[in-house]
């Protein structure tokens, strides 16, 4: 069986007084991509930010890469993890200093990448090399995801958590994405607005609402059978 | 009158001073800016405030115990602690504890320092130089730590974002909280560093004023102002970096995460400050 790499077990999150999620399970295996539908407001950004240890769950566990997500282990969960929001911060004044930033960090020092590598990767995401040494202030929202996708790659990050990526992508951007993330066999878990991901047929879909997270590729007979509780391997 | 001759200042003749407020009194009152009664407000604070000082301050001078006055100066760094974290919107309760520490680590030997090497009397602990010294390091380190504290902690609570970014890029609360950090060093620091560099062409320094007008010849007072600037900018730089460190061991909870209580009024819930976390990792207009 393929290994589970984002599980939720029994999970509720509440923003305030509101119920965003309750008592949900799911299961996203290795190299798979989900995605998470509902209207605004609904949690899909506060779910991703929960898996990467940033929002207080109420209840439940959640595991990522097999590790159960607690103040000890949240450090190296994050360290797997990559999370892309809708306009990434560069955290760096021009875009090669922005790639190497996270190699500054105690866990990642004495891995930097040399310059060849990270050309590469961002030629991947048709991004052309002379990037590199442009103002990150300069970049549109488009550039400044793959400059965020090519340094969780450059980072060995397995896991992509992706908060409305593609709404700045152009249909070429999106499909060099796609196609860098399936050659690495990634695990995706996205929120989406759009219809980008309804077009790929490898796509697990999941609509949040009302703290219920149903699967849309099961039939509603099979939903009534899960009293409204989700689980997909 | 002569030079080196101080100058014998009587309660009348600081009576003729306050006449100085009639003019901005008049002002105000005729324009209509409806700040007479904050100038005269203030005017008798500062006299009633002042006068007390003196009085305390010359039971002081007259007993002139080491551990009185060391107890005196202990006091000192307490209230102006407290102080500065009570006029923020910093909760006194988390930070007042870091705070303090970084501050006597800072404080102390920076006035034993300037004691021992650049006032050099027979004693250290003498009231009359001890007193007016650490005042001045420590009326400006305050000042600084309540910038220096407001900022980072400002910084971390509305613009996340970097801070976040980081952290998920594998960065300790440590190292993921250093921009703000450097910023919170370089907004305390700039406007003394400023102050340093024009002192003596656009201004003159208020101790200098004061020695010359009690008879000190102007090249003593020169240097006397100038041992003192450095001190207080040291003093003021070191105290602001200890302040953020120590206050920084207590600001994250056990996920990274910045910590509600830092705040005095928290807001938003339980979660709120968690939320803005969350939502801060988008890049607002013009950030890079």
């Amino acid at each position: 069986m393929t290994k589970p790499m984002i599980e939720l077990h029994q999970v509720t999150l509440m923003r305030g007084e509101k119920l965003l999620l309750e008592d949900a399970d799911f299961i996203l295996p290795e190299g798979k991509t989900a995605v998470i539908h509902g209207p605004s407001g609904c949690g899909k950004s506060s779910l991703l930010c929960a898996i990467a240890g940033l929002f207080p769950v109420q209840a439940g566990v959640i595991r990522v890469d097999g590790l159960e997500l607690t103040p000890r282990t949240a450090s190296e969960i994050r360290c797997r993890i990559a999370y892309i929001p809708q306009e990434p911060l560069m955290c760096a004044d021009h875009v090669k200093d922005a790639l190497e930033l996270p190699f500054t960090f105690k866990a990642h020092a004495g891995k930097k990448p040399d310059e060849k590598q990270m050309t590469e990767i961002l030629e991947q995401l048709c991004l052309p090399s002379s990037i590199l040494h442009r103002e990150s202030l300069n970049l549109s929202g488009g550039e400044k995801q793959r400059v965020a996708i090519a340094r969780a790659v450059l980072l060995g990050k397995t896991i992509f958590l992706a908060d409305e990526i593609t709404s700045s992508l152009d249909a070429e951007s999106r499909e060099a994405v796609q196609a860098l993330l399936r050659s690495r066999n990634y695990t995706l878990l996205a929120s989406s607005h759009d219809a980008f991901f309804l077009s790929s047929g490898d796509v697990l879909h999941y609509r949040l609402g009302n703290g219920k997270l149903l699967s849309e590729d099961k039939t509603p007979a099979d939903d009534a059978d899960d009293k409204g509780k989700m689980e997909v391997c | 009158m002569a030079a080196g001759s101080p100058i014998g200042i009587t309660p009348l003749s600081l009576l003729w001073s306050y006449l100085l407020l009639l003019p901005p009194l008049f002002i105000s009152w005729k324009w209509g800016l409806s700040i007479n009664r904050k100038i005269l407000t203030a005017a008798v604070r500062m006299t009633v405030q002042l006068y007390l000082m003196g009085y305390y301050l010359g039971w002081i001078f007259r007993l002139n115990s080491p551990w009185l006055n060391l107890a005196w100066i202990s006091v000192m760094l307490i209230v102006a602690n407290i102080a500065s974290l009570r006029q923020r919107e910093l909760s006194f309760r988390t930070l007042f504890w870091p705070t303090t520490i970084g501050n006597i680590l800072v404080f102390f030997p920076t006035v034993g320092f300037f004691m021992l090497l650049v006032v050099q009397n027979t004693s250290p602990f003498a009231a009359q130089f001890l007193i007016p010294v650490a005042g001045m390091l420590l009326g400006n380190t305050m000042r600084g730590n309540t910038i220096a504290l407001e900022h980072f902690f400002g910084e971390l609570r509305r613009n996340p974002g970097e801070y976040t970014t980081r952290l998920l890029m594998g960065a300790t609360p440590a190292e993921a909280s250093q921009p703000y950090l450097y910023s919170a060093m370089r907004l305390t620091t700039l406007p003394h560093l400023a102050v340093m560099a024009t002192v003596g062409i656009v201004a003159m320094p208020g101790m200098m004023t004061g020695q010359m007008l009690t008879g000190a010849v102007p090249m003593k007072a020169v240097m006397y102002q100038l041992a003192l600037m450095i001190g207080v900018f040291a003093c003021r730089f070191m105290a602001a970096f200890a302040s953020l460190l120590c206050a920084r061991q207590v600001a994250f909870d056990e996920f990274g995460i910045l910590r509600p209580e830092v705040f005095y009024n928290a807001g938003g819930g339980k979660n709120g400050p968690k939320k803005q976390l969350s939502s801060g990792m988008n890049a607002s207009s013009g950030k890079k």
